[in-house]
């Protein structure tokens, strides 16, 4: 059994609403995508994969291990790397203070050893020159790539990144490419995003979320292909569309049941995406 | 480049120089003009390149600097501390904080009542005697107290491991303190190891009840019930507050039975809740 | 390693980067100084590892004492300072304490130094020093040009820092008149 993960029947509730719905998914080796609207279960499922919370009801599965269970939890720690949605860092410290902090967490014990790691994780998130600056005067960009830097220490089996683009520009959202790209190439990545070109861009699985539920799970393509037939482009927004949307060029893409003799077009996943959390069927 | 020179040393000046083949006089010069001409430092960079190849040149010069930048690249000097327990705790302001308020706290009440009211030294000294490992236990497990913040939820350390070599860092600190503070009251120094039972035990129950529910709801009936439980004591013993009474009181079967019920329910609720060390309370 | 070409920066504004702890700064100054910095030291001493090792330290001195740069002097002079400095407690490392702190307490230059500096640099005064004999010009070359006080200069040269002083003299008598 190759699974890197497994969810089978998970649920997880906050008081009365329900973050995660009997949710059964799986994936290995690759760049997993988490897309989803605010609210759906993306930072739950996360959390869940970075075994800082655990189900209400169902079984998770990391490497085959027991995240519930205190020594297999540990070893699953081991070889995991989590970015969460909101770090919290100390802005009195320096990067490089930091980071080498996560790494003594991380049992990297050495000194020599955690330096060369340490100088290696703030290269590859690109903070060669300001490893050495306060956390507060480096800008918000900055910061959060502080905390990839830390979440990337000991070159994870298990990468899970909580909307790790948020608030980056776009030349740093390039790095973050890099640096996923580097990561895959030793364990697998799980990210959740807001923006559909990413997982275009770096992903070989996706996962729709809404309410806590799959809406689906494949590959990128696959993910577009469900919206053939549904997206058509006219002068203005369609009364008839669930979503519209403009494409850059004046024209504006309808998506949804498209009326006859409409100029039906190529979907993309931003597409395939909008008419699956917009409509309300059943999982894919 | 600014250029405010006059004249500049020509390549094969420098060329000379590098080589060290120039003249005395000459090389004078060109050092005195290397220290204020910019153009002439760059152009004996490349000058100096092609004595050896220019590859050879570069792994020399990045051999160099990464000899520079491994001493340039080492954390600041509390967090350099090799030892994990130290680390972990010099790494977060407020348990520092929290475990030097509780030992200025503890010398400063211990040195005024002794002064005030030596008879009452000795007992305020006992009452106090859990407030260090339980404020440090109650501090390990805010969601503050990292400086890594939620980061450090996912790695190894954290869940229970974490928390306890805090506790341990300030339990360790009070000891000294609770030393210290002997000095004032009449309570001989042996005795201040077992004067830390209270307080362990404390400690081991506020670190399961954090499985389940916020801890400072179980540390503040501790401490109130602790204080009580002194105040009481001493006012019956008032004629007889030695050495040897205190000694009686910690020791003696009730207390220590006491203890072992504290820490064998605390070791019970651990094993118990181990599925989820996560502390529950907090999500 | 992939860097970017040098930045525009001065090396002025450089050092005040370092003190706001920009290592981006640091190798800046490490790309613009070091080759010179390393051939002068290597001239003052023969031993490569011992220079390696000096050049060494000098970036460390300056990554960790920037603040103690005085903005109105010139980078490379302050870098050299600290280079020759630091050759001279690599060549000596067993100074005894006091003279040390007397070491501390002179000094830095001297401004008829200084005027011997600019002297040589714009003046006609080769000549002149070409003939001085080697002793002399070694006292000049150690306190002038590598801006050592006397009793620095006496530990590099071997000598007694009296015997320094009494040389300077007669070379600054010898100059003064080849001048006239």
């Amino acid at each position: 059994m190759d699974r890197e993960f497994e969810f089978s029947g998970v649920s997880k509730r906050f008081g009365t609403s329900r973050a995660l719905d009997n949710l059964t998914w799986e994936g290995s080796g690759q760049v997993v995508g988490v897309l989803g609207p605010n609210g759906a279960g993306k930072s739950t499922l996360l959390q869940l994969l970075g075994t800082v919370l655990v189900p209400d009801e169902g079984g998770v599965r990391i490497f085959g291990l027991d995240p519930t269970n205190f020594t297999q939890r540990l070893t699953i720690r081991r070889q995991l790397g989590y970015l969460p949605q909101t770090a919290g860092l100390y802005l009195g410290f320096s990067a490089f203070d930091l980071v080498d902090y996560v790494a003594v967490l991380k049992e990297i014990n050495d000194r020599d050893l955690r330096r060369t790691e340490v100088r290696r994780v703030l290269i590859a998130v690109g903070l060669e020159a300001d490893m050495h600056r306060r956390i507060r005067k480096l800008s918000g960009g900055m910061q959060r790539r502080v905390a990839l830097a830390a979440s990337i220490l000991g070159r994870p089996r298990l990468l899970v990144l909580d909307e790790p683009s948020a608030g980056l520009d776009p030349e740093q959202r390039l790095r973050l490419e890099s640096v996923v790209h580097l990561a895959r190439t030793h364990g697998t990545v799980v990210m959740s995003t807001h923006h559909a070109e990413e997982v275009t861009a770096l992903c070989q699985q996706v996962l729709v979320l809404d309410r806590g539920q799959v809406r689906f799970d494949g590959t990128p393509t696959a993910l577009a292909a469900t919206a053939t037939g549904r997206v058509w482009l006219d002068d203005q927004a369609d009364p008839r569309a669930l979503r519209s949307r403009g494409s850059g060029n004046g024209e504006v893409r309808n998506i949804g049941s498209p009326p006859p003799g409409a100029q039906l077009v190529e979907p993309t996943i931003e597409d395939a995406y909008l008419l699956l959390t917009s409509e309300p069927g059943v999982p894919a | 480049m600014t250029n405010k020179h006059l004249w500049h040393v020509t390549a094969d000046e420098l060329q000379a120089y590098v080589a060290d083949v120039a003249q005395t006089l000459s090389a004078a010069s060109i050092e005195a003009h290397l220290l204020a001409c910019a153009d002439c430092r760059a152009t004996l960079a490349t000058v100096g390149r092609s004595a050896e190849s220019t590859t050879e040149a570069m792994l020399r010069t990045e051999a160099l600097w990464a000899r520079v930048a491994d001493r340039v690249d080492e954390p600041r000097r509390p967090l350099r501390s090799s030892n994990r327990t130290l680390h972990v705790s010099l790494a977060s302001p407020p348990l520092l904080a929290a475990t030097a308020g509780v030992a200025a706290t503890l010398l400063v009440a211990v040195g005024v009542v002794s002064v005030v009211s030596p008879h009452w030294s000795f007992p305020v000294q006992l009452a106090l005697a859990p407030l260090a490992p339980v404020v440090a236990s109650l501090v390990a497990f805010q969601p503050g107290v990292d400086p890594a913040g939620q980061l450090a939820e996912a790695t190894p350390l954290a869940g229970a491991r974490l928390p306890l070599l805090r506790a341990l860092f300030a339990t360790v600190l009070s000891l000294v303190s609770g030393i210290a503070a002997s000095a004032f009251s009449a309570m001989p120094l042996n005795m201040v190891a077992l004067w830390l039972l209270p307080g362990v035990t404390f400690a081991a129950i506020i670190f399961a009840s954090a499985t389940v529910l916020n801890p400072t709801r179980v540390a503040a009936p501790l401490m109130i019930g602790w204080t009580v439980l002194v105040t009481d004591w001493s006012r019956r013993h008032r004629a007889v507050l030695t050495a040897e009474t205190v000694r009686n009181l910690l020791t003696n079967e009730a207390a220590l039975g006491w203890a072992l019920i504290g820490v064998t329910f605390a070791a019970t609720v651990v094993v118990y809740r181990r599925r989820d060390a996560t502390p529950v309370w907090r999500l | 390693m992939v860097r970017t070409l040098s930045d525009g920066r001065s090396d002025a504004e450089l050092v005040a980067a370092v003190v706001e702890r920009d290592r981006g700064a640091l190798r800046e100054l490490f790309d613009r100084h070091e080759p010179w910095l390393s051939v002068r030291l290597a001239h003052r001493c023969g031993d490569r590892s011992v220079v390696e090792e000096a050049v060494q330290d000098t970036f460390v001195v300056v990554w960790r004492n920037a603040s103690s740069f005085s903005n109105d002097g010139a980078v490379a002079a302050w870098i050299w300072g600290i280079g020759i400095r630091t050759l001279l407690h690599a060549v000596r490392p067993r100074r005894p304490l006091i003279e040390r702190l007397r070491a501390q307490r002179m000094p830095e230059a001297e401004s008829a130094e200084d005027e011997l500096l600019v002297a040589v640099e714009h003046g006609d005064i080769g000549a002149a020093l070409r003939h001085l004999s080697p002793e002399l010009r070694s006292v000049i070359q150690a306190t002038v040009l590598d801006g050592l006080t006397c009793a620095e200069a006496g530990r590099l040269l071997g000598i007694p820092s009296g015997t320094v002083k009494t040389r300077m003299m007669r070379a600054k008598r010898e100059l003064r008149e080849a001048l006239i």
